[in-house]
């Protein structure tokens, strides 16, 4: 070919493409119009070596160094996790909003807490959440150990005034008095109290799901369906570009536009935390395992079903403050999102059985109940 | 064929080719809504055999649900780099003439490449994510720059020669001007540009 043709066929290239970059440069014109883009199929997906977004098993549970796991402690956690005493009012315990029969979460909108009063935010389920690197929604602790200590002490939740009180609570229990000497050889303190909790909350994983089996090498593990679903959230969905890792969150904080109902209590979000203005009105990402189980959704509780989330995604969220360029208009068609729901389905895993345990008996403390008496008559 | 007998020699000498860009009656990318980035002007050499392509290839990355850069120069043969960034799986395409291709699926971390051999515009794609949208400006010289209007261009190392030089914009005529390199010392060479969907409206007229 001489350099002369090479030059004549470019300028035909660039006379086509001109007029198709006039007509839709973000589409395809009439004249494309027979060319169809190359499909996926879920053939196609059981050939990727890994999938993508590093989805995965459930790997073991990380444990901190500061506070390794042992029987006796999860024990102690879990008498604790369910034990009313542990609020101001003995009306709440951990499980109140941490429900075991309603997927540890409580199936609320908006978590209730002392003597009734509505929290700002939907009650997060406990399950896995030892796999992630943030806690709460708008991330204020890093750790399970730190954030248990939060829900103890806030006036709208279990609102014991201070650890003194809840030392002095958990004094007046021998039974707690001697657990606590054998587990870390100490009275009780609030670190003790968060490093029990936590323990026990270590062990509220749900592995052996379908997709587990799945990312695991069992091509075999998931349906058509849900293979398409999955392609969907690793695809045109693109949910797995923050619902990404084994626990299906990056811990990172987006705003999805969400417009807050009328009369909804003042929330910033992570701004509360860092004051970073790029930060308001977003929200972590929550692990979408069990999701199924978890309803309502958002971090306000404001969507009641999963198929209404999905909707939520696919018109590109709302038109809510800072939303995250990630969040845009999906077109799925109504058999996409079938399949994508049908997907999410497939991330129920094996729900560990905890029955609330017998409780220890009181000897009342008088120091604990004038504290109380107190704050009541304030 | 005279640029040939001395572009065959050896590369001791080599001159520098510069200009200005100007702009005639084209709106201002900065200022018009139907601009959209598209500012680039594609501006290189023909009248020359490279021994080889470039061995650094170019890249574009799939990040944050766009190919970026969106718009990329390769040179004949260079290989072009498409790495997924994305926590999202990509299938990246195009149906551009006989350089069409179909990398097939990959995930993040993953990288697939491939290399042109004709000149031209090649629209990339993804299969999966339709509003992901490259170009790749194949020229056939590693002697080329991308610039925008109102600004300048500079072809370094220029082996001496008599050359087309040629400039692209998306919305003006293709600029080919023949210069000539000398031993040493530099060709300054200003490019105007013109829209050229005007002209042909007036002609039809």
């Amino acid at each position: 070919m001489t350099r002369k043709d090479i030059g004549y066929r470019f300028v035909c290239a660039l006379t086509i493409m001109a007029t198709f970059l006039v007509a839709g440069r973000r589409g395809f014109t009439a004249d494309e119009s027979s060319f169809k883009p190359p499909s996926i199929t879920p053939e196609m997906l059981d050939t990727l070596r890994t999938l993508p977004g590093s989805l995965s098993a459930l790997p073991a549970v990380p444990v901190p160094a500061d506070n390794p796991q042992d029987a006796a402690k999860i024990e102690l956690g879990k008498k604790l996790f369910f034990d009313t005493r542990l609020s101001l009012d003995r009306a709440s315990s951990c499980a109140t909003c941490h429900d075991p029969g309603k997927a540890f979460a409580d199936a609320l909108p908006r978590a209730k807490g002392f003597q009734g009063q509505l929290g700002r935010r939907n009650s997060p389920t406990v399950l896995n959440a030892a796999y992630n690197t943030a806690q709460f929604w708008d991330g204020r602790a890093g750790t399970l150990d730190e954030q248990c200590k939060g829900p103890l002490l806030n006036p709208i939740e279990m609102n014991m005034l201070d650890e003194k009180h809840l030392v002095d609570r958990l004094n007046s229990i021998p039974g707690y008095r001697q657990d606590f000497k054998t587990v870390f050889s100490s009275t009780p303190t609030l670190d003790n109290v968060a490093h029990a909790i936590a323990s026990f909350e270590r062990t509220l994983v749900t592995p052996n799901s379908r997709f587990d089996h799945y990312a695991a090498g069992d091509k075999s593990a998931l349906t058509q369906q849900e293979k398409r679903g999955l392609l969907v959230f690793i695809g045109k969905g693109a949910c797995s570009e923050c619902h990404n890792g084994p626990n299906f969150t990056d811990n990172k904080y987006y705003s999805l536009g969400s417009v807050a109902a009328p009369g909804a209590p003042q929330d910033t979000g992570r701004y509360e935390v860092t004051k970073r203005e790029e930060d308001r009105y977003t929200y972590k990402t929550p692990s979408l395992r069990n999701v199924s189980l978890t309803a309502p959704y958002m971090h306000d509780g404001s969507v009641a079903t999963l198929e209404q989330v999905v909707d939520f995604y696919d018109r590109g969220g709302d038109g809510g403050p800072n939303k995250s360029k990630l969040i845009y208009k999906l077109n799925l068609t109504t058999e996409e999102k079938a399949d994508l729901i049908a997907f999410l389905k497939s991330l129920n895993g094996d729900l560990p059985t905890v029955k609330a345990p017998t409780m220890y008996p009181e000897v009342i403390a008088q120091s604990s109940e004038q504290v109380t008496r107190e704050k009541i008559a304030r | 064929m005279v640029a040939f007998a001395m572009l065959s020699m050896s590369p001791a000498h080599a001159g520098t080719v510069s200009g200005k860009i100007k702009l005639a009656n084209i709106p201002d990318p900065a200022t018009s809504p139907a601009a959209g980035g598209r500012e680039n002007v594609v501006i290189w050499l023909e009248g020359m055999h490279d021994a080889k392509p470039p061995e650094t290839p170019v890249k574009i990355s799939q990040h944050n649900l766009q190919f970026s850069p969106e718009f990329v120069i390769a040179v004949t043969g260079q290989k072009v780099e498409m790495p997924n960034d994305d926590d999202v799986v990509h299938n990246v395409y195009s149906f551009t003439g006989s350089s069409q291709f179909n990398l097939g699926l990959y995930g993040k971390g993953e990288m697939r490449s491939i290399t042109f051999d004709q000149t031209g515009i090649v629209d990339v794609f993804c299969s999966i994510h339709h509003q992901m949208h490259a170009r790749v400006f194949v020229v056939p010289t590693k002697y080329f720059a991308n610039s925008m209007p109102g600004h300048s261009f500079t072809l370094t190392d220029v082996p001496p020669g008599r050359y087309v030089l040629k400039a692209w914009h998306e919305r003006s005529h293709m600029i080919e001007k023949t210069i000539v390199v000398p031993a040493s010392g530099s060709v300054t060479s200003d490019i105007l540009l013109e829209n050229g969907a005007q002209p042909a409206t007036a002609a039809r007229k």
